[in-house]
């Protein structure tokens, strides 16, 4: 934490609004990113982070400035979207939404060897996180996008270390049979009748 | 044959003693399965480590402001809703005691129910011939008038006549959107 960051933290502590705009935008992209890896669009995104600050805003009485202010932030804006991805998931499973639809590969004419546009590897990282329970999704982001410990996660989510560490194996698992299976959908798009003769009858 | 353990070696972030990594190695040279689910996962890994990271819109500590805002009205709404609640509730419960010793007071006035019910009876029964009377009243009137007065004079009162509900309906609406007194 650097010196300005901590003055502003004091000085907004004390009700100083433009000394939390400060904060806001020194934060607003680490708060984005995991608000979007959690719940896959900008739209939510947004939403989600603006709610993120607002909560800190509230709480900012709570704070314990032992603990790195990001950390702090971070942890309000992931438990925000597991919450929301739950809520998500009750109302697909009450309206019968067409989960199928985050199967689909983000792009049909894409080989494994092309080079991905930017926005190609978005999408495909959205699809195989997509899959993930909101915890499970909740632990790899924090993992392989923001350098948590075992240690760290075990605190956010309430487990324990070996229950992260084996959670995270699953997961490893699972994202790469996810992939296989895109990969495959790929290939019988680009080529459905090679796919078909080449695939044993069911 | 059975990939669980090679899988189990494959996903873990540990590092494997040199016997069983050697073990992983030869089964991934033979085992088409365990070895494009390597491949597999070292895709994913290189998405995760390559994907750049996306940013919100510009104006975001804008949004912000707004959102603050926002919220500051909404919970100001919601107090302001509450404290009219309470209020009401107090109302209520002062016109409920000020029925029940009114009722009281009427009792002992008339010492029993039926001589209440009756003198109310009386009471109804008077309004309502009073209320015929200035019917009749206004019908004649309205019967006569209209042959009795000159036209222009009718213009006159009608616009008399509006022009003062115009008046009433601009003071009361500065009256009401004074700002509230909330303490
Ligand atoms: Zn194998």
């Amino acid at each position: 934490m650097n010196e300005s960051e901590s003055e502003w933290l004091v000085r907004a502590q004390k009700g100083d609004d433009v000394a939390f705009a400060r904060l806001v935008e020194l934060y607003q992209k680490p708060v984005y990113n995991l608000c979007y890896r959690m719940l896959g669009n900008p739209g939510d995104a947004e939403d989600a982070a603006q709610e993120a600050f607002l909560r800190a805003y509230k709480n900012l009485r709570r704070y314990d400035s032992d603990r790195p202010f990001a950390t702090w932030l971070l942890s309000i804006a992931s438990h925000y979207c597991i919450d929301q991805l739950r809520k998500q998931r009750f109302n697909a499973f009450s309206l019968d939404d067409d989960e199928n639809t985050w199967l689909e590969p983000p792009d049909p004419g894409m080989g494994p060897e092309a080079s991905l546009s930017a926005q190609e590897k978005q999408a495909q990282v959205q699809t195989l996180l997509d899959q993930l329970s909101p915890k499970d999704r909740a632990a790899v982001v924090m993992h392989y996008w923001y350098d948590y410990s075992y240690e760290e996660i075990a605190q956010e989510l309430s487990l324990t270390v070996s229950a992260v560490k084996s959670r995270l194996h699953r997961c490893r698992r699972e994202l790469a049979g996810q992939w296989q299976a895109v990969q495959a959908k790929t290939a019988e798009r680009i080529n459905p009748e090679r796919m078909r003769n080449e695939s044993p009858a069911f | 044959m059975n990939h669980q353990p090679f899988e189990n070696w494959l996903f873990s972030e540990e590092p494997l003693p040199e016997n069983d990594e050697r073990t992983l190695r030869n089964h991934l040279a033979d085992c088409e399965q365990c070895s494009s689910l390597e491949d597999a996962w070292l895709d994913v890994a290189n998405l995760f480590e390559t994907v750049p990271e996306v940013d919100p819109a510009p104006g975001f500590v804008n949004r912000w402001q707004i959102t603050l805002e926002a919220d500051r009205v909404a919970a100001k709404a919601a107090r302001q809703r509450w404290q009219s609640w309470i209020l009401l509730v107090l109302i209520a419960n002062g016109a409920a005691l000020a029925l029940v010793l009114t009722g009281v007071q009427l009792f002992r006035t008339y010492g029993s129910f039926s001589e209440f019910v009756l003198s109310w009876v009386y009471r109804a029964a008077t309004l309502v011939v009073i209320a015929s009377g200035i019917q009749n009243v206004f019908v004649t009137l309205a019967r006569t008038l209209p042959i009795l007065v000159p036209t222009s004079w009718w213009v006159g009162i009608v616009i008399t006549l509006s022009m003062s509900t115009l008046l009433w309906i601009v003071s009361m609406a500065k009256l009401t959107s004074l700002p509230r007194r909330t303490s």
